[in-house]
């Protein structure tokens, strides 16, 4: 117990300086950018410059705004978005992020679905020219980028088979493609895992002891194999949702899905930096945190990994 | 004798693996393709043809052209050229600071090991393409940024994999004779832990490259990466979505090309980590 409270302390440590490293470089690296957003081909007059940067605080020496900041940050306030008056940070990824979780969380239930398919179907015929097929399937799925996935799923399916709305955001049939196209690497990864973990276990004794049981297949599958073998599959879920997350700036420019992604790099576009300073924060916590919580969840679950012991 | 014994049971393994000789092949020839194309057409990358705009593929432009009329075949392959040298040259980059950092990591250890290798794990803790999109908007859109921004966190992987050799091949015999015979720390660096740690080094640049190109091609597509008229496979990418429905091939001929790269050099780093990595031959 003991060695859990250290392990748990110590990701507890880095989780937070983590998220203050990428907080304070965002900070800086946004605030020496030369130039700021209020330069545009037709410059402003001094005064109303002036004004503008006093309005945003703009004019203050840089730790002053720094310290503002961080402390706007333990409140979740992100601070005003210089682009769209009257809207704040916090307003847009209150906006943004419902509409990308809700995508995320379906690419990720699709993968998870057709990975731990795919990879239990591999593991039972092991060698056999379903495991080859799924195989080069797989390293498709990791090599082909989600958005190349995505223009082909928006031409074929929306454009030339008219299946699917092409674009927007509003009803189950807009988030069918997207969601495809975003579940595509981490289905394959998953597959690979789960095909991994299932021959592994499947060697195991216990397994042979069930077999002689007289167990059908099915159930073994079920009961015994999946359980174990899923583990390394949680274990990998915080780089997945980083996977998703990224992926989402571009499929949401793809399908035009007034996501979280696409305020992003809209964003990025505009020169709006409070707003990428606060969704690449945001974002950065959320994956973090979901690293921290299956980290520990695993160490949980499975007593083999070791907590005590240093990480590879 | 041993280390040969087991470069050729892995050299054999590689070559019986079907899909990592495609791999191969396939890979040869993109790379030809890339720089010999432009050889076989009378037009450069940015040369315009405005009353040609838009021609679908056909004798005279063997991909199509583009929106200025710029023949897409000579983009796609200048494009390709792009892509290698970002792949390689950032992946050569990260193997050298990689391996400088994980060896003197290993070679220090105690407080300063483990100081070194927290913070790799805290910049590698995050989100890689975030750093990377977010320096692009310090840095201003260009092929050096894209470089800087991809090695800065991209050399982590490499210095952990050396650190964990390293550590690993001190403990075993031969190091320790050749330690009490008064090999001095180069001697012992250079003859015996490095060439030892070839194969994961090896491993991990056929896995870091398309990682790279991938990530090029990633932020061009989202307008971060390079910038016209020079064309790279994510650029003309996102130069082509909007026009998707009418003119597809100019959309379908960069991002095919970059799909076939990505997946041969997949299937050519699977093969290679198949036949080398001890721990899948046991």
């Amino acid at each position: 117990m003991r060695c859990f409270c250290k392990f748990l302390s110590k990701k507890i440590a880095i989780f937070a300086i983590s998220i203050w490293i990428v907080a304070t470089g965002t900070f800086f690296l946004m605030h020496a950018i030369p130039g700021d957003p209020f330069t545009q081909d037709q410059a402003l007059p001094k005064e109303i410059l002036e004004a503008m940067q006093a309005h945003y605080g703009l004019d203050k020496p840089l730790l002053v705004q720094y310290a503002g900041y961080m402390k706007g940050l333990l409140t979740f306030d992100f601070g005003p978005s210089l682009k769209y008056q009257d809207r704040t940070v916090t307003d847009v990824i209150r906006e943004g992020f419902p509409v990308s979780g809700l995508l995320g969380l379906e690419a990720l239930f699709l993968s998870f679905v057709f990975g731990i398919l795919f990879g239990s179907l591999s593991a039972l015929h092991r060698g056999g020219w379903q495991d080859k097929l799924l195989m080069i399937v797989s390293i498709l799925g990791i090599s082909i980028p989600s958005f190349i996935i995505a223009t082909f799923l928006q031409y074929t399916f929306a454009m030339k088979l008219s299946f699917f709305p092409i674009a927007r955001w509003g009803s189950f049939a807009h988030t069918v493609l997207p969601a495809f196209a975003l579940s595509a690497l981490p289905c394959a990864f998953i597959a690979r895992l789960s095909r991994s973990g299932m021959i592994e276990v499947l060697q195991q004794d216990y397994i042979q002891t069930a077999k002689s049981k007289g167990l059908s297949p099915y159930l073994i599958i079920i009961r015994h194999v999946l359980r174990n073998a899923l583990l390394p599959v949680f274990a990998y879920l915080g780089p997945l949702s980083a996977s998703i997350l990224t992926g989402g700036f571009a499929v949401e420019k793809i399908f035009g899905i007034p996501g979280l992604g696409q305020w992003f790099v809209t964003s990025i576009s505009n020169r709006d930096y409070p707003v990428i300073m606060g969704i690449t924060i945001f974002y950065a916590a959320f994956l973090l945190t979901s690293v921290l919580v299956m980290d520990i969840i695993s160490s949980l679950i499975d007593p083999r990994i070791q907590i005590n012991s240093e990480t590879p | 004798m041993n280390r040969s014994s087991f470069w050729q049971s892995g050299l054999v393994s590689f070559y019986e693996n079907k899909l990592a000789l495609t791999g191969i092949v396939l890979l040869f020839v993109l790379i030809l393709i890339s720089i010999l194309g432009p050889l076989f057409t009378p037009y450069t990358y940015f040369e315009t043809h405005l009353s040609l705009k838009n021609t679908a593929p056909c004798p005279q432009f063997w991909f199509g052209t583009d929106e200025l009329g710029r023949d897409v075949f000579t983009r796609v392959c200048r494009g390709g050229q792009i892509s290698l040298f970002i792949g390689v040259t950032a992946s050569c980059i990260d193997l050298l600071i990689g391996v400088v950092f994980g060896a003197f990591a290993a070679a220090r250890g105690g407080k300063t090991e483990e100081f070194m290798m927290r913070c790799a794990d805290i910049l590698h803790s995050i989100p890689h393409l975030l750093v990377v999109i977010l320096l692009t908007v310090f840095l201003g859109p260009g092929l050096s940024t894209i470089l800087i921004a991809l090695t800065i966190t991209g050399w982590i992987k490499m210095a952990r994999i050396v650190r964990g050799q390293v550590k690993q091949l001190r403990e075993t015999d031969f190091v320790k004779v050749s330690k009490a015979l008064g090999g001095s720390g180069g001697h012992i660096f250079f003859k015996h832990l490095l060439p030892n740690c070839m194969g994961p080094i090896f491993i991990t640049l056929t896995l870091t490259i398309p990682g790279a190109i991938f990530a090029e091609a990633f932020l061009s597509f989202l307008g971060l990466g390079i910038e016209a008229p020079v064309a790279s496979w994510g650029s003309m990418a996102n130069d082509g979505l909007p026009a998707l429905q009418s003119y597809p091939w100019r959309l379908f001929f960069p991002a095919g090309f970059i799909s076939l790269t990505l997946f041969s050099f997949y299937l050519v780093g699977e093969g290679l980590r198949d036949a080398f990595d001890p721990r899948i031959h046991s």
